[in-house]
């Protein structure tokens, strides 16, 4: 009995073809079911993300065409000929796995949503029969290993995207954000996505401040939040802890005196500003006043660039940290107990 | 007997600073590794130190069969103590984690000071020989007044912590090292008790001090009352005006002056 591995992801197949192999969650258990009733194949677990569509097998012998041709054979891909598929065996298997655990086959580089997915494909495996020793053993190791890299690397620290980078600056001034009230001036795309991303993370309100009163009623109807004209937005700033504007003014929107005014009134609690307006909605200066942290486009962008590239660092620490759970759960030679060889990654 | 209480004494004092100088390497190793998630080790390693601080402590005291705050060394390690103490109360209850790794060094370097002072062993014997003097408001007054010592040098701490976090959330430069600091609004919050704690217990220690002023054992306490005034005057300000959360950590961190210089002027006198 040996472990066998075929799939593709974001790199290897454009977002076209993997919205033709995506596997709803409830469909999950019957897709192994089905993959079980192939020749030589003993278990299975299908792992379908956004971004991946895998299957991961215990097998007498190779059984990657049949993988292949059940694959292929799913509806709406019958005609579209050979898809680029990597296969891994053995001992690959496995280290692919504890990568694709612990975030570093990931499209964002150390995320961890992938977790709670593969967690999902295999309990939705293992509640329909679909899973015995070698994929149980397996699973809850590859659980081990994220979990291990996670702690012992930083490869999930820092925002790597501006709505995130936005999330973890306003944690790092209020750590609680339960009790901060946001305010949005202007409905742009980047404002409503940051003011979603905060609202996510259960912000105490949103107050939404623009130049049409309709616009910012339906924003404000999306978040629950409530909508003002953009000139009473200014009068209430003092009410905002957290302020995201992003109008399509050709000039300030917020002067150093507007917010020097709400300082006042604020008692010497801070004020957290994201301006991702262009041209820039808070006039520069206001950055400058004790108490106001203020950021721009650029300077979000740079942050999450940054983290992107500490994570990038991190990888080779994460690869010696998965070497060594591999040789930890005797995973790394070809004369295992369970007789999982190593084979060059990728076979196929 | 008091000679060879003074031998283990010094090797509690020497062990403590080894754990405190043990718990800040192993926080700083992880810190630059980037996986600093948990104080439990730090934490272990502060209260380890800790209980051999007590237990010299118990020594002194039972050499001196009073508090024992006699001398710089002791008083040193008292401080010291104190501001162990109020991390253990503190720190983990408002998850200041990282606190204990800024806490480590200043308790090494406090204890580290209190090793290199020479063994005061004739005093220590002319004061265990004393012991019948021993008066209770002194102990009081002494024992509160170091431990009000302990949180403000403890609010110098948080304000220390504010002001690198502050420094690197504005500059929008979240290094490796400092990425795990508290949140600044938790840091103020922190800043703000310890002063209130540390001004409270120094009113205690002032007011003991009249007491025994009164029994007739004087001793200069203008020190006090200039601290005393210091602090209080910050917290007020913060209370009444709201005093903004950077003006706050520079108060508490340049405040920490004070009792420094006032530990040199009891030495001195």
């Amino acid at each position: 009995m040996e472990l066998f591995s075929l799939g593709l992801n974001h790199e290897a197949a454009p977002v076209a073809v993997r919205e033709k192999l995506a596997v709803s969650k409830g469909d999950l258990g019957r897709n192994c079911t089905s993959i079980v009733a192939l020749e030589g194949v003993h278990e299975a677990v299908v792992l379908s993300t956004c971004n991946r569509l895998e299957v991961y097998v215990s097998a007498q012998a190779d059984c990657f065409a049949g993988l292949e041709r059940y694959i292929n054979e799913m509806d709406e891909l019958r005609d579209t000929g050979g898809l680029p598929f990597y296969k891994y065996r053995g001992a690959s298997v496995a280290r692919h796995l504890f990568r694709v655990a612990s975030g570093l086959d990931s499209m964002v580089l150390g995320e961890t949503e992938i977790l709670g997915q593969l967690k999902q494909s295999y309990a939705a495996a293992h509640g329909s029969g679909n899973t015995g020793k070698r994929l149980n053993k397996l699973f809850q190791n590859a659980f081990k290993v994220a979990k291990y890299v996670r702690t012992n690397s930083s490869i999930t620290r820092g925002a790597t995207s501006v709505g995130a980078a936005g999330v973890d600056l306003a944690e790092k001034i209020f750590g609680d954000l339960s009790r901060c009230m946001v305010m949005v001036f202007g409905a742009g795309e980047m404002g409503r996505m940051v003011a979603r991303t905060l609202a996510g993370r259960g912000v105490k309100g949103v107050m939404v401040s623009n130049r049409s009163y309709d616009k910012a009623v339906e924003l404000a109807g999306e978040m629950e939040g409530r909508a003002m004209r953009l000139d009473e937005g200014v009068e209430q700033l003092a009410l905002a802890d957290i302020v995201i504007t992003s109008t399509s003014a050709p000039h300030p929107v917020l002067g150093k005196a507007d917010v020097a005014k709400a300082l006042r009134k604020r008692r010497g609690r801070p004020l957290f500003m994201i301006d991702i307006a262009v041209p820039r909605d808070v006039e520069e200066e206001a950055g400058n006043l004790a108490g106001v942290y203020l950021y721009d486009i650029d300077a979000l962008q740079g942050i999450a660039a940054a983290a992107r590239v500490r994570r990038e660092e991190q990888i080779t620490h994460c690869e010696v940290l998965i070497d060594e759970q591999m040789r930890k759960f005797g995973m790394n030679n070809s004369s295992g107990g369970d007789a999982m060889s190593t084979e060059p990654i990728p076979t196929g | 007997m008091v000679r060879f209480l003074l031998a283990m004494d010094r090797l509690y004092l020497g062990l403590a600073t080894l754990f405190f100088a043990g718990g800040f390497i192993y926080a700083l190793t992880c810190l630059r590794a980037g996986t600093y998630r948990h104080s439990t080790w730090n934490f272990a390693a502060m209260l380890s130190g800790m209980v051999l601080q007590t237990l010299f402590l118990y020594e002194r005291g039972q050499v001196h069969g009073r508090c024992p705050v006699t001398n710089v060394v002791e008083i040193l390690v008292f401080v010291a103590w104190s501001m162990v103490l109020i991390y253990l109360l503190v720190g983990r209850n408002y998850r200041l984690s990282l606190m204990g790794v800024f806490t480590s060094p200043l308790v090494f370097l406090t204890c580290v000071i209190a090793l290199a002072f020479p063994l005061d062993l004739e005093s220590a014997i002319a004061v265990a020989q004393a012991k019948g003097r021993v008066d209770a408001w002194v102990e009081f007054h002494v024992g509160i007044s170091l431990l009000a010592y302990g949180a403000f040098g403890m609010s110098f701490i948080a304000g220390l912590m504010f002001l690198i976090q502050e420094r690197q959330v504005k500059k929008g430069n979240l290094k490796t090292l400092f990425y795990n600091l508290p949140p600044m609004q938790n840091l103020c919050s922190a800043i703000f008790r310890l002063l209130v704690v540390g001004t409270i217990l120094l009113t205690a220690g002032i007011a003991s001090a009249h007491v025994i002023s009164v029994a007739g054992d004087q001793h200069p306490i203008w020190p006090l009352y200039l601290i005393w005034v210091v602090y209080s005057g910050l917290c007020s300000v913060t209370f009444f005006r709201g005093l903004s959360p950077r003006r706050l950590a520079i108060g508490a961190t340049g405040a920490f002056l004070f009792p420094l210089l006032s530990l040199w002027f009891i030495a001195a006198n």
